[in-house]
């Protein structure tokens, strides 16, 4: 009992000297905020371009609001053209031998396969911006309906 | 054992009469300070990490507990630092210098920097608010982020 009395009274004893032992206390933490955007974009591409009188035109454009990751940008590019042959070519639809040479310009310079000919920054992407493709044909040789069908590829790349 | 415990805390406790000078006949008493101090103490949380979703909408909940403040005093918590600070609050997309500005909100109210949000006063041992973060609008995709500091403290 004594033992048991006299360790209780060290203790006490112990805790009333720490007491006074405040400090200054100015702590704090950090937080951090994650929010990823994803990519996403919306484009028009005309179903089909009319040309009459040798001369049709037709806009291409990324519209406003479309997200591309920073750093990247966004092109336009004719992959294909069904008729191609060294030049796009629009083909009579009673005779296939018959051809049509035909030329595309943005503006006033010539669109190539396979290059792009229509290229957004992320923000020119999201302010939109527009191509408005001009398609020329030559004199033709026969009357008659001529097609042809081009392939856009639209894709996103490192800038 | 006993004997040595109770020794030691005899000579402790009669350390304060030593400098007293008593004469033998007369009746003296020597008034012997008590004083029982609390440190004071606290728990605060603060979210590690918040994500925002697709809509650039997200919380995170800034608690106190267990609080035992000095009487007269309150703990507050304010944001002091934000890594991409410019005049607003802004997150920044990775090593790219694209940055949206965001809100810090709590309910209708909007958090400045070095302004305190909560505060807890002494007496009161808790306290706890949600803080809601808004993005503003993006105009470039991307992996956004900020890094916010908090700090503490009692006055």
């Amino acid at each position: 009992m004594k033992k048991a009395i006299s360790l209780i009274l060290v203790m006490l004893l112990a805790f009333a000297i720490c007491v006074p032992s405040f400090a200054a206390n100015e702590p704090g933490g950090t937080t951090t905020l994650e929010y990823t955007v994803a990519a996403s974009y919306e484009i028009t591409i005309p179903e089909n371009v009319v040309i009459t009188e040798g001369t049709g035109s037709g806009a291409v454009s990324v519209n406003a609001g479309s997200l591309i990751l920073a750093g990247e940008k966004i092109t336009f590019t004719i992959t294909e053209a069904t008729n191609y042959d060294g030049g796009f070519k629009l083909v009579n639809g009673a005779d296939a031998t018959i051809l049509l040479d035909y030329t595309i310009a943005n503006d006033v310079t010539p669109v190539v396969l396979d290059e792009a000919f229509l290229v957004a920054t992320a923000a020119e992407a999201n302010a939109g911006k527009a191509a408005t493709l001009t398609y020329t044909t030559d004199d033709a040789v026969a009357a008659g309906e001529y097609t042809d069908t081009i392939t856009i590829t639209v894709a996103t790349v490192d800038a | 054992m006993a004997v040595a415990l109770v020794l030691v805390l005899a000579f402790a406790i009669s350390v304060p009469g030593f400098a007293a000078d008593f004469e033998l006949s007369s009746e003296t008493t020597q008034g012997v300070p008590v004083t029982f101090g609390v440190a004071q103490s606290f728990l605060v949380t603060i979210p590690e990490a918040v994500a925002l979703d697709a809509n650039g909408e997200g919380s995170g909940t800034v608690s106190v507990s267990d609080a035992i403040l000095p009487f007269g005093e309150s703990l507050t918590v304010t944001i002091t630092g934000a890594t991409n600070y410019d005049a607003g609050f802004r997150l920044k997309d990775g090593d790219n210098d694209s940055f949206i500005g965001y809100a810090i909100k709590k309910g209708e109210n909007l958090i400045q920097k070095d302004i305190a949000f909560l505060t807890v006063a002494a007496g009161d041992s808790t306290g706890s608010i949600q803080l809601d973060f808004a993005a503003s609008a993006a105009t470039i995709a991307g992996q956004y982020s900020d890094n916010l500091t908090f700090t503490v403290a009692v006055a």
